[in-house]
């Protein structure tokens, strides 16, 4: 899952820079609600991505409240790319498996 | 949205659970707070009360212990990184000894702010206490620390981290008094 998180909120933040409370609610509503995570989990993972280079953040005045924005990298955006390939294929390998006779 | 209430109670204890280098905990409490109130605003937006909202943004946040724990623990040597450092610095071996004035109770001014040096948690002024850093033997410098009292040991092991010893160096000093 670990993983899979780390792929959702590279995704959620390559339209655009957002703090954590927008960024967990994207992943809700993106997911028609099927990842409703604990949203703790959110932050540390945030910044294991910024701690490799996939995202960059910085504090920012927001609706009169100084929130921390996140926003990704051009390694992130490699990061992300690499990603989607490979769940791609692994979904379209399981499909594959799974709807053989 | 009120900081007081059930958010103000959660983050005295994720504050308390949270143990990593002093800047990164003022931005992750900074961030946790924000994220909460604005999630109670959302759910306030939604009809529900104020204390309702920040008692379901705790509840949808998850508990604070793990949700300190999740951020990780600073190992032994980082946490005693300042303390380290300084060590490093000294001639030979050392020893901490309690300042004159921090033999009975010593307490930092009710107005100010400290952060212990060894955990790197705010420290309370009737929680605090400051000690030198001797070498033994000769003295040819010392240095002043504010620590927790849960953080040395006044038994007479040396820089107690927790009930774990960081460090030994010399014997206890004889004539340390509890």
């Amino acid at each position: 899952m670990k993983g899979q998180l780390d792929f959702m909120l590279l995704a959620v933040l390559r339209t655009g820079p957002a703090y954590g409370y927008v960024i967990i609610e994207d992943i809700k509503r993106r997911s028609g609600g099927v990842f409703d995570l604990p949203e703790s989990t959110v932050y540390p993972a945030l910044h294991r991505l910024e701690t490799k280079g996939l995202l960059r953040s910085e504090w920012a005045e927001v609706n009169g409240r100084r929130r921390r924005v996140y926003d990704v990298t051009t390694t992130g955006r490699a990061a992300l790319h690499d990603q989607r390939d490979a769940w791609r294929r692994f979904s379209s390998a399981v499909s594959s498996v799974g709807e053989s006779p | 949205m009120s900081t007081t209430g059930p958010i103000e109670a959660y983050m005295a204890i994720f504050a308390r659970h949270l143990a990593v280098a002093p800047r990164r905990r003022r931005r992750i409490l900074e961030e946790t707070e924000g994220h909460l109130l604005d999630a109670a605003e959302g759910l306030v937006a939604k009809g529900r009360t104020e204390t309702d909202a920040q008692r379901q943004a705790i509840e949808r946040y998850g508990g604070p212990e793990g949700a300190a724990a999740s951020f990780g623990t600073r190992p032994v040597g980082v946490l005693c990184r300042g303390v380290f450092r300084v060590l490093r610095r000294l001639p030979g071996r050392w020893r901490p000894t309690l300042t004159p004035a921090a033999e009975s109770e010593h307490h930092l001014d009710p107005g100010c702010s400290s952060m212990c040096d060894i955990c790197g948690r705010d420290v309370a002024p009737a929680d605090s206490l400051v000690t030198d850093l001797s070498a033994v033997g000769e003295v040819a410098s010392h240095v002043t620390m504010v620590v927790h009292r849960a953080c040395y040991d006044l038994g007479g092991a040396i820089l107690q981290l927790r009930g774990t010893p960081v460090t030994a160096a010399g014997p206890p000093p004889r004539d340390r008094t509890p």
